[in-house]
């Protein structure tokens, strides 16, 4: 069953179109990967789904859960269950990550084994009486963001750029951390990565490829993860002006 | 008492004599009241809560209640320490009393010390012996309730040698009526002695607020004073003056939280005049509706090898407030480190957005934000005032919002 469906998505921020054509699904207890090259639109993409007021859709349907949601408040899409990491989490100077942790833990009923097992896993322990992000390292940052997400005990997260500026340890914890979450009830995910790294750690399914706010092709996860990680996006760009039609052939023509 | 004689006469010189800063204001136009109830303290334990008052005094190691003019009540649970009005201790000390009377704060400062003198009654007196350390706070609770009422008490506290005291000062207008508070507070440190001082002031939209305060901090002693001020007001102006001399220590906040047509004008003095004094001024200023604040600081380094620092920072919650802040630093010495930094803006969008993200609704999300912004070092609180202090602001931010 598709737990979330865009269909003809179209972005605005402002009077600048950022997200052009997006279709994709993704399906209950999948976990499914959107490639994409820089500034081709798949924050955008993200922010339009969690439903940041910033970002207009002007064209297009999100179907969460078999509830059209396109015109939802982020603060009713949120208390579905819908919600995503960010790329950049700010500083929050004055509120200590533990006091952040624990408002949002009570708030969704986590319980505090749960929590310290979330705190264990992802190395947390030396950060809990830090304020929220000060001075935190990339990796530190990204690990964090992934714990609070966590604490929300949510059923679909868009993770945007979650292995970006991340160190290969972090990268492993944050592999182990999606999949507690998974345990703790997350039925679906997107992630959003421009270099994959995070592809090994977990289990994907489908790979999607945006480049330029249109999503250009999709299929098998490990078969999209390779080619980029061989070829980058140049074999994505010729399919999309075109030049070639399937990846399968182009595995074929290449080996 | 003959010996008050000259004192009266300085203060009387002094009574049109305005602020410096600030609005003026015609003090005539107010007298110390009576209170007109039958008061059952019990009855506004939860109002005096919000300014850190616990009726219980469960977790109190001293009270002192003056409602209006009249002294409730003065009681100390420690024999380290002596708690009375300050009618009884002019009466216990006669004219010793002058080591610690209108020596931090001049008599003829202005029309608000010189009125205190004048018209003024009550106020604390607190004297803790040397090397006797309470951690648990002493409360002093500063209640008005009648139309065009003056209160002005005069509190000193003194701590000897080696001694340490919390203070918890509450102060409220318990309706909407207008008044007068212009209370006088000398805080005299003595070699080696702690002074933690939290002050916490509710009033209402027509409330005239006009302390007073002087701070000596003697060689190696520390002074911690967090004020607060929250909800609307019409006018508030206060600057303490704290002198420290060699390697004694303050930390200073001032966090108001102001809405309606409040006019304030708040900061400290802080003069470095002995070898190795530091001092730190911390101000964050909260703007809603029509209010208005100017947030000053000023560090006057004297001496050699003496430490300041300023940081101001305003948040506008509204297109009408205005907050505006005024560093200073004077170098008298070559050998001084002063610095300051300041900063006004509004709540972070982005940073809402990612906390509704993490399940918040906005107003929590801004009020979580205000909280943080709001969050001062108490690292140097005991555990007890510290939580208090933070209950404290955890309510204004999510009442300012």
């Amino acid at each position: 069953m598709h737990l979330l469906i865009c269909k003809d998505l179209k972005v605005s921020v402002g009077t600048k179109i950022v997200v052009k054509d997006a279709t994709f699904y993704v399906n209950e207890n999948e976990l499914v990967l959107l490639y994409g090259p820089n500034a081709s639109g798949k924050t955008s993409l993200a922010m339009a789904i969690l439903g940041h007021p910033k970002y207009k859709i002007v064209n297009g349907r999100i179907i969460f859960d078999g509830r059209d949601i396109t015109n939802m408040s982020m603060e009713k899409r949120v208390k579905l269950g819908l919600t995503a990491t960010f790329q950049f989490s700010p500083d929050l100077r004055g509120i200590t990550l533990e006091e952040l942790a624990f408002e949002i833990a009570s708030r969704y009923g986590m319980s505090q084994d749960q929590m310290f097992k979330l705190i264990e896993l992802l190395k947390l322990h030396e950060l809990l009486k830090r304020d929220v992000n000060v001075g935190f390292s990339g990796g530190e940052r990204k690990r964090v963001e992934l714990f609070l997400t966590a604490l929300q005990k949510p059923r679909f997260v868009i993770f945007d750029e979650p292995d970006s500026g991340v160190d290969p340890e972090s990268l492993a914890l944050i592999g182990r951390a999606i999949s507690e979450m998974v345990k703790n009830g997350l039925k679906g995910g997107l992630i959003i990565t421009h270099v994959g790294y995070l592809a090994k750690y977990i289990n994907a399914t489908r790979a999607y490829v945006m480049i330029d706010g249109t999503m250009i092709c999709h299929g098998d996860a490990d078969l999209i993860s390779n080619h980029i990680f061989r070829y980058g996006f140049k074999m994505c760009i010729k399919r999309f002006k075109g030049e070639i039609y399937e990846l399968e052939e182009w595995n074929k023509r290449k080996s | 008492m003959s010996w008050r004689n000259g004192i009266r006469e300085r203060a009387k010189k002094a009574l049109d004599k305005p602020p410096k800063y600030g609005i003026d204001v015609d003090v005539t136009n107010f007298i110390p009241k009576k209170i007109s109830i039958n008061v059952n303290l019990s009855e506004y334990s939860n109002e005096l809560s919000l300014v850190g008052i616990d009726v219980s005094e469960k977790e109190r190691m001293g009270s002192f209640y003056q409602f209006e003019s009249q002294i409730i009540k003065a009681i100390a649970k420690h024999p380290g320490v002596e708690l009375m009005s300050l009618e009884d201790a002019i009466d216990e000390y006669g004219k010793d009393i002058l080591e610690w009377f209108w020596n931090a704060v001049p008599v003829d400062q202005d029309k608000f010390t010189a009125i205190a003198e004048l018209k003024g009654k009550g106020g604390y007196f607190i004297r803790v012996k040397k090397g006797v350390k309470l951690k648990i706070p002493i409360q002093a609770c500063l209640l008005m309730r009648e139309h065009g009422s003056l209160q002005a008490p005069h509190n000193i506290i003194i701590a000897e040698e080696g001694s340490e005291v919390n203070v918890i000062t509450g102060c409220m207008m318990m309706r909407e009526t207008i008044g007068l508070h212009a209370g006088v507070t000398e805080i005299y440190i003595d070699r080696k002695a702690r002074v933690n001082y939290v002050m916490i002031h509710k009033w209402s939209r027509a409330m005239y607020v006009y302390p007073r305060t002087g701070v000596i901090v003697k060689e190696g002693g520390e002074y911690v004073s967090h004020y607060i001020a929250f909800t609307a007001l019409k006018a508030l102006q206060a600057l303490p003056k704290v002198v420290l001399y060699d390697a004694a220590h303050a930390y200073l906040s001032s966090i108001l939280a102001l809405e309606g047509d409040a006019k304030a004008d708040t900061g400290y003095v802080a003069y470095l005049q002995g070898n190795n004094a530091s001092v730190q001024i911390v101000s964050r200023s909260i703007t809603k509706d029509n209010a208005e604040i100017i947030a000053r600081g000023k560090i006057i380094g004297k001496t050699n090898d003496v430490k300041g620092h300023i940081d101001c920072q305003g948040l506008l919650l509204s297109t009408k407030s205005r907050i505006v802040a005024v560093p200073q630093l004077i170098a008298e010495s070559q050998d001084v480190s002063l610095t300051h930094e300041a900063a006004i803006g509004k709540l972070g969008e982005e940073k809402i957005i990612w906390l509704m993200a993490r399940g918040f609704s906005r107003e929590e999300a801004e009020s979580i934000l205000i909280r943080g912004f709001m969050s001062v070092d108490i690292t140097g609180l005991p555990k007890n005032l510290a939580m208090l202090l933070k209950g404290v602001l955890k309510m204004i931010a999510k009442s300012v919002v």
